[in-house]
């Protein structure tokens, strides 16, 4: 490894190769993995490509991420707002509850929204009269999807606002337009590629979570689950052919949205 | 016209009180102040992004106080300028009639005209971050302007700039001020900028206006310790202008000819005041090997520890000057009263104001 001239790491040759090792070992945990369940599930491919149960789980995950996502974004966007730019009571606490979801084991997080919303409990009852009953449904997995992962969307929008001068909203208004068109004209444009991060982040999480989805809505089946029950099922190969499908669609809708994003 | 009275404003431990305040329609005032003084606090206060805890804002008579910002038409240009950058130059300047539903046509014509008067019509497909300073300040102008505000509201709007294009941009101010006769409010704390600028000039000081009045005045007869302290109480000479060479006004000043950078030549025989920082005089024995234009052979009249500065004062015929300098040029140079020493000073440390 070398460094750019100029760097203050010049000539330190031997500290160089004492942090490569120590990364290199990182790099292995992650990557060995990896090229395992490609080399062993790559064979399983065609297979698991022809099989409309994995197609339908694998479309399910990336469907429900984006309407998690998208939800989490819609709901997420003002409230990041508000805590970037007002003060108010119970500010921190709400600041906390956000970064809940994210040590909270995912089963935990599953027992919490189906006690919230299946359709005996109050909330559930009212979701259920206009038809989105949570058990067992393609609203319940969006709804474990959103707990786990909404989190995300805010914190990305919230830290994309934090990053605007707010002499430019300040000026705006001097010149005649109202808070609701300075957000609208201003604050929305400039944080809109870290609303965008937030979005996508949201649903790699949602993509991602098991747990909490199995608790709730264990059918419809979604990828990760499918991936657990084809592992207990069908055993480890099977397992890994319908991960490397899921890995390899996730793959294209990420650096896809990514390349739109850079542009 | 705008009026303040009695305005009371809590930021923190920090009280801002203004008891009473008049900026008449058409007038440049400059409101001069050390940092940490309270000049952004009542500025923001005026634009109505703080809400005073006692007191009132008129305009033309009118209670603004309780209004929202963008209902005053007071247009604020902070001191980061504050460009928005996902818009063009264009886009940046048509925003205010953008909000007030002018017809596009109308609107492309005001901007294409704000902006060849401001001399930028060649910027306006541009994006802000490929603009050196003075192009931005003067789109700020522009975008100002272009809603012909009930006043501009300037937080140290020179501060960011090099000292060249501070120059033009002041030049620009003051044209743009002469021809469309905009009232503004100008932050800053540089007291030359503010008696340049400001037909008169607000002192504040620990969040109170302790001194206003017309600069030359403030700086003759500060009312106080600390309007004298904050004014620098730079050197104030008056003379006559005799020529422009090579773009330097030469004046005489009591028999002294200086000379003084000044951007338009000036009619021989105008009576000028000028202002000379008392700190942009360099002393020396021997006469100085610099770029600088001005060097006088003076006599030492006196001496005076302020602190850690030195005053000197010294006359060469008519002309007196006071010069600060540090303790450790003081010791190196020994100044004794009735020595002859060199005064050097550039010609763009000398401030011409024409003379009232």
């Amino acid at each position: 490894m070398s460094v750019e001239p100029g760097s203050p790491l010049a000539g330190a040759k031997w500290f160089l190769l004492y942090l490569s090792g120590l990364a290199s070992i990182l790099i292995a945990v992650l990557v060995i993995p990896l090229l395992s369940l490609i080399s062993i599930g790559g064979g399983w491919i065609p297979d698991t490509a022809m099989n409309p149960k994995a197609l339908s789980a694998v479309a399910l995950s990336l469907g429900a991420g984006a309407v998690s996502a998208s939800f989490s974004t819609l709901f997420g966007v003002p409230l990041a707002y508000m805590l970037s730019r007002g003060d108010f009571r119970g500010k921190s606490l709400i600041q906390g509850l956000l970064d809940l979801p994210l040590i909270l084991p995912h089963t935990v997080a599953g027992i919490a929204v189906l006690l919230a919303f299946n359709s005996r409990a109050p909330l559930g009852q009212l979701l259920s009269s206009i038809g989105l009953r949570v058990e067992d449904s393609f609203y319940g997995v969006v709804l474990a999807m959103v707990f786990v992962s909404s989190p995300f969307a805010v914190n990305f929008a919230k830290r994309g606002f934090d990053s605007i001068d707010l002499e430019l909203e300040k000026v705006a208004r001097s010149l005649g337009a109202s808070a609701q068109r300075v957000f609208l004209t201003i604050s929305l444009p400039l944080a809109w590629r870290s609303i965008l991060t937030g979005w996508l982040m949201s649903l790699a999480r949602a993509v991602s979570e098991v747990g909490a989805i199995m608790v709730v809505a264990y059918h419809p089946t979604v990828a990760g689950v499918l991936v657990y029950e084809w592992f207990l099922t069908r055993g480890l190969k099977a397992a890994a052919g319908l991960s490397v499908l899921l890995l390899i669609a996730s793959l294209i809708i990420l650096t896809g949205l990514r390349a739109m994003e850079e542009r | 016209m705008i009026r303040v009275e009695g305005l009371r404003v809590m930021a923190g431990d920090f009280k801002l009180r203004v008891e009473e305040l008049d900026v008449e329609r058409g007038e440049y005032l400059t409101l001069m102040g050390p940092s940490g003084a309270g000049k952004t606090i009542f500025l923001e206060t005026l634009v109505g992004f703080r809400r005073p805890e006692a007191g009132s804002i008129y305009i033309d008579g009118r209670d603004i106080t309780d209004l929202p910002p963008e209902k005053r038409g007071l247009a604020y240009v902070p001191q980061s300028i504050a460009l928005w950058p996902h818009m063009t130059v264009y886009e940046n300047i048509a925003y205010g009639l953008r909000i007030r539903g002018t017809r596009e046509s109308e609107l492309r014509r005001r901007v294409l005209k704000v902006a060849e008067y401001i001399g930028i019509e060649g910027l306006l497909k541009r994006m802000p971050e490929t603009l050196s300073g003075g192009e931005r300040q003067r789109v700020a102008l522009a975008r100002a302007l272009i809603i012909k505000p009930q006043a501009l509201l300037l937080d140290e709007p020179l501060s960011s700039l090099d000292e060249a294009s501070r120059e033009s941009a002041k030049e620009l101010i003051k044209r743009l001020h002469r021809e469309l006769g905009f009232t503004a409010i100008h932050v800053t704390h540089d007291p030359v900028e503010a008696a340049e600028l400001g037909k008169r000039m607000a002192v504040m000081y620990g969040g109170e206006i302790i001194q206003v009045g017309r600069p030359m005045e403030v700086f003759r007869d500060p009312k106080s310790m600390e309007v004298a302290w904050l004014s620098g109480r730079p050197n104030i000479l008056e003379g006559i202008v005799k020529r422009c060479e090579g773009g330097v006004q030469l004046i005489d000043v009591e028999g002294v000819e200086l000379k003084a950078a000044h951007p338009k030549p000036l009619p021989t025989g105008r009576r000028v005041i000028l202002l000379l920082g008392r700190e942009d005089i360099v002393l020396s024995r021997a006469p100085l090997r610099s770029s600088m234009r001005n060097q006088l052979h003076c006599r030492v009249a006196g001496v005076e520890e302020l602190g850690p500065l030195i005053e000197v004062e010294l006359t060469r015929g008519g002309v007196s000057l006071r010069v600060l300098i540090t303790r450790g040029s003081y010791e190196e140079l020994n100044p004794k009263p009735g020595e002859m020493l060199y005064a050097g000073f550039k010609a763009t440390a000398v401030k011409v104001l024409p003379s009232t």
